[in-house]
């Protein structure tokens, strides 16, 4: 019997280390690189001359980099859905996904702090927000409240990870020298005492009932930058709560997706099953229904009184310059998915994935419709402005940045499923153990 | 009558500097000159001069010298002039799109381009309503919501009412410009071109100049201008006395020829404020366009070619 | 009629070069100078300086001109000095001492104003014959309305006369653009010198001890120049200066936010990061419970 335990125990530590990269691996990675250098030599350029080489102009002020921002935060509540939600409720199943949730939650919040410096005119001064900062602009609210979510993002993925830096340490011989060293440095210290355990599990509760209500704040306050303002489509008392049920859903929608790519790469199907797709599919409905929900609130309410601002706005999005952009944001970001995961056949893995996709891919331009148009329909016309200024399509710079953002978090993710392994070996082995039993 | 309205606003000046000089030595005391007065210290040197009546007077010398331009500093113009409560009101009734406010204030400013502090935007509330020409500033907000969002202090409000920006301070993230309902700030999305002398200066919150990249701008009161006791550039270049400028405390708003007793002109002319419901409170009025001047269409000859395609049919 | 409008634009831009050209040949602009005498509150004259020249029909301030300032005649004896204008194309003189005798014996008198011959502007020179005036104020009150009087009165001999049909203007100091004190924009003065005002602005603030500033002037007067008279009266309403500059409120500066944000705020930052050092001290907890069980390792 102890045998068979310690070969189960075996098994499971050899399918989780992470693994060198292979051939797709290192053309993957390269392509991310380059895609991310593309975009830190458009930022080069935006430092040399200035947001001029940006589409953006009086009117529209905040463009895609915004738009990407809020992506990136929303992207980023999924940590503290899939780790502290489901730990609070002993929901046992979403074990094997809850770092991959975790590591996306950091890069993500990681890149939408980058992302928000980029988007300064001067991001030499940055250091004024701590020398000159006013608690009454939500900006510093965003900053206190992003960089919490940050720290505590991190010690909700470094403690858990403490047992498998055990194991990893205990490998010592197979690894590079550079990497023993940092797991030493991380963990050596991890002994595996009941003590430990008892005040890890501990913090672990303490983490996971803090970081609801942070994650709460961090994209409620997002909301707040348009809504504390006066402008039509932002000038709503639903916004928080509209932001972080649509951050709930591209967050889960993520995480589908990263889960189908590691379970293929890593050859984790043992692990990751057709029943963790099929519970998370019933999640992504729920969430996209209720995301679907707050839509319907935020445009039909102010479509049915149409007052004079927001008429341009609300008609430009539902039939005029923007309506393509709008219905596929709709469709592919909420009903197409919501269709799809509603019947059980499209909860397996290859459905899943794409609905997961299409739900990432909508968020994205979602986040864009939420704040161009607006920009574009101010309460004064807009005259005695160039003629550019009527406008806002991109520039490549912005989408070199943009996209280059992507890649950047994608690469960090990359490389901590390099390094850590990405489904936490010991907590499988307990529920393995557990489920045994 | 253009040119006999600029000779004597000229003559005015001349009057007020002169004024102004005289301060020293007849106690009155011009409201402007709080700061120079206390600038100007006795340097024990005394002048005789003759009176009208040939008697000669002593006085102190540093009486005589006109007062120089002194650099306002920071937390001076921070604080802004006490006492003050600049006001502004604008005749739309008078407004024929004429456009040399615009170009007075982006001369005076050395604004680049694009970029325009004072609009003139075809206006028509509704479609049987007629259309008429408004003319924007700043509104210099009592309840600035684009002071109320910055994270830096960058822009701030003053004891005299009127909004700056510190553009040393500003750190470009156009939280401003989102939060202002009257689209009044600019950005300077490209190093701004100005003049050398201009250029080497330190930056002044009161001139708003010079200018740098990464940071916005807008329409400032010309405060540099008031405590010369003088009018903003956008007054004083209007030919046609649309625009007046003022101080609640005193009840009293000019153009440069007339001037007006402020809360009687708002009452008999039914003085408005843009976007009241906002609760923005700002300190330019309207008066409506009623009883004009001249017809709306005389303004269309002025339209700018890039304006041309979205102008009111 | 694309080629046509390409005409057009040829067209234009020719005749746009050509009109710059011209523009080019026009000769360098002339200099002018203004002459203004004022005379404040009875006190000392001075005369004031405006060098300008006409660009494009407009004037424009020419600065760093010397002009020099004579009395009744250009004689070195009858300089009052030399001004040097500002960046603004402004100067000012007072009269000295050495013309006192000259002065003296004047009722009418000559300013004459002689740009000196620079590198840009050659010499011009301009004058204005003036009868010397004095001004007077009186409060009035009848029948429950106040007025001002104002009385202009002019040198002839020894004596100082009234003068009738002199353009007055009586107002309410104000620090830009004074008001008149009555519903008319002038007053001119009748046979007895005396023009009267009817102080219509009642309520208008005045300091914080309701005072207001009268000022009785001629502007710009052909014959007199410009004199005024201020006058303190207690007719105006103190003023009350509301100041909320110091308030708290949410568009004050760091240093005045609103004490309920403040405690808002803080008290969930505290909480929050009270809960990490927390995590933080568990952390080390961790690490020593490792430490004192196997010392050798670490």
């Amino acid at each position: 019997m102890e045998n068979t335990t310690a070969l189960i125990n075996e098994q499971i530590t050899k399918d989780l280390l992470p693994q060198k990269f292979g051939k797709r691996g290192m053309i993957w990675t390269g392509a991310l690189i380059v895609i991310a250098l593309i975009g830190a030599f458009a930022y080069y350029r935006q430092l040399r001359y200035g947001l001029v080489v940006t589409s953006m102009r009086d009117y529209v002020s905040w463009g895609i980099y915004i738009s990407n921002f809020v992506f990136f935060v929303a992207i980023s509540l999924v940590g503290s859905l899939i780790t502290a939600v489901f730990r609070l409720a002993n929901v046992h199943w979403s074990t094997p996904l809850t770092r991959i949730a975790e590591i996306i939650a950091v890069s993500a919040i990681v890149f939408a702090s980058l992302i928000i410096i980029v988007d300064m005119g001067r991001p030499e001064r940055f250091v004024n927000l701590f020398m000159y900062g006013r608690i009454q602009s939500p900006i510093v609210w965003d900053v206190i409240v992003i960089s919490t979510y940050f720290v505590i993002s991190l010690l909700l993925l470094y403690l858990p990870l403490l047992p498998d830096l055990k194991i990893l340490i205990a490998r010592e011989s197979k690894d590079a020298k550079g990497l023993q060293k940092m797991y030493r440095f991380l963990g050596s210290f991890w002994k595996g005492l009941a003590i430990q355990e008892k005040i890890n599990n501990k913090a672990v509760t303490i983490l996971c009932i803090t970081i609801i209500p942070v994650a709460f704040c961090i994209h409620t306050v997002t909301s707040w930058l348009f809504a504390t303002t006066y402008r039509p489509g932002w000038d709503s008392t639903n916004f928080g709560a509209y932001f972080i049920s649509g951050a709930f859903l591209v967050g889960a929608g993520g995480v589908v997706v990263a889960m189908y790519v590691f379970r293929k790469v890593y050859k984790l199907e043992k692990y990751i099953n057709e029943m963790h797709f099929d519970k998370m599919g019933k999640i992504v409905v729920m969430l996209a229904l209720l995301y679907l929900y707050f839509n319907v609130n935020e445009y039909l309410v102010p479509a049915f009184k149409m007052k004079k601002p927001e008429e341009a706005h609300l008609t430009q999005l539902f039939a005029g310059e923007f309506a393509p952009l709008f219905w596929f944001a709709i469709c592919v970001g909420m009903l197409i998915p919501i269709a799809i995961l509603l019947f059980k056949k499209g909860r397996k893995p290859v459905p899943m994935f794409v609905a997961g996709i299409m739900i990432v891919i909508g968020a994205w331009f979602k986040r864009y419709l939420i704040v161009t148009p607006t920009l574009l329909h101010p309460f004064l016309p807009m005259y005695n402005v160039p003629e550019s200024y009527h406008h806002y399509f991109p520039s490549w710079e912005e989408w070199a940045i943009a996209i280059g953002s992507l890649a950047g978090a994608l690469l960090v993710i990359t490389f901590f499923a390099r390094i850590f392994p990405i489904i936490p070996i010991h907590e499988t082995i307990i529920e393995q153990h557990e489920t045994a039993e | 009558m253009e040119n006999k309205n600029a000779s004597r606003r000229e003559f005015l000046t001349a009057g007020m500097l002169a004024a102004g000089v005289a301060t020293g030595c007849s106690s009155k005391k011009n409201p402007f000159d709080g700061y120079s007065d206390s600038s100007i210290k006795a340097s024990g040197e005394t002048v005789k001069l003759l009176s009208v009546d040939g008697e000669i007077i002593e006085m102190d010398k540093a009486f005589l010298k006109p007062v120089p331009d002194l650099p306002i500093s920071n937390s001076e113009a921070r604080k802004g002039i006490d006492g003050k409560k600049f006001v502004m009101v604008i005749d739309l009734s008078r407004c024929k799109n004429v456009g040399a406010c615009k170009s007075a204030c982006n001369h005076a400013h050395q604004l680049n381009p694009g970029q325009n502090w004072i609009k003139v935007l075809p206006m028509q509330d509704a479609e049987h309503t007629a259309p008429y020409w408004e003319p924007t500033t700043c509104m210099h907000c009592d309840e600035p919501p684009c002071v109320k969002v910055c994270p830096v202090d960058a822009t701030f409000k003053r004891q005299d009412g009127i909004v700056l920006i510190d553009s040393d301070r500003c750190i470009g993230c156009r939280f401003c410009m989102a939060a202002c309902p009257y689209s009044t700030r600019v950005f300077n999305w490209q190093e701004p071109i100005l003049e050398k002398e201009i250029a080497a200066q330190p930056y002044s919150c009161e001139t708003s100049m010079p200018q740098k990249m990464g940071t916005v701008s807008k329409c400032d009161f010309c405060p540099d201008m008031a405590r010369k006791g003088e009018l903003p550039h956008c007054v004083s270049a209007c030919p046609n006395g649309v625009f007046a400028f003022g101080d609640m405390n005193e009840d009293s708003v000019t153009n440069g020829t007339e001037t007006f007793r402020f809360s009687e002109l708002i009452k008999s002319k039914a003085g408005y404020r843009l976007m009241e419901d906002l609760g923005t409170k700002p300190r330019v009025y309207y008066l409506p366009p009623a009883n004009r001047n001249f017809p709306y269409e005389s303004g269309l000859e002025n339209v700018d070619t890039e304006d041309k395609k979205y102008q009111l049919k | 009629m694309k080629l046509q409008n390409n005409y057009k634009l040829f067209f234009i831009l020719i005749t746009a070069f050509y009109c710059n050209s011209i523009w080019a040949e026009e000769p360098k602009p002339k200099l002018l100078v203004d002459v203004g005498y004022h005379l404040d509150n009875n006190t000392f004259p001075f005369v004031s300086i405006f060098t300008k020249s006409k660009i494009e029909k407009k004037f424009i301030a020419v600065p760093n001109i010397s002009v020099k300032v004579y009395l009744g005649q250009e004689a070195d004896a009858n300089l009052l000095g030399t001004v040097i204008t500002n960046k603004y194309g402004k100067g000012m003189i007072s009269f000295p001492v050495s013309v006192n005798t000259l002065w003296d014996t004047l009722s009418q008198f000559k300013l004459i104003a002689t740009s000196v011959a620079g590198k840009k502007y050659e010499s011009v020179s301009n004058e204005v014959s003036l009868t010397k005036a004095k001004i007077y104020i009186d409060t009035l009150w009848a029948d429950g309305v106040r007025s001002i009087a104002v009385t202009i009165k002019i040198k002839s001999g020894n004596e100082w006369k009234p003068v009738k049909d002199v353009e007055t203007k009586i107002v309410i100091k104000r620090s830009v653009g004074n008001l008149s004190i009555g519903d008319k924009e002038t007053y001119t003065t009748d046979s007895t010198g005396k023009a009267t005002a009817e102080f219509t602005k009642v309520g208008m603030p005045g300091d914080a001890g309701g005072n207001i500033i009268i000022v009785g002037k001629t502007e710009d007067n052909e014959l007199y120049g410009n004199i005024s008279l201020e006058r303190k009266v207690k007719w105006g309403t103190p003023l009350v200066n509301v100041n909320t500059f110091d308030q708290r409120t949410l568009f004050a500066t760091r240093d005045k936010a609103p004490l309920w944000l403040l405690f808002l705020a803080g008290f969930i930052f505290i909480t929050v990061w009270a809960v990490i050092i927390y995590l933080f001290l568990q952390i080390i907890k961790i690490r020593k419970a490792g430490m004192e069980n196997w010392p050798d390792i670490a």
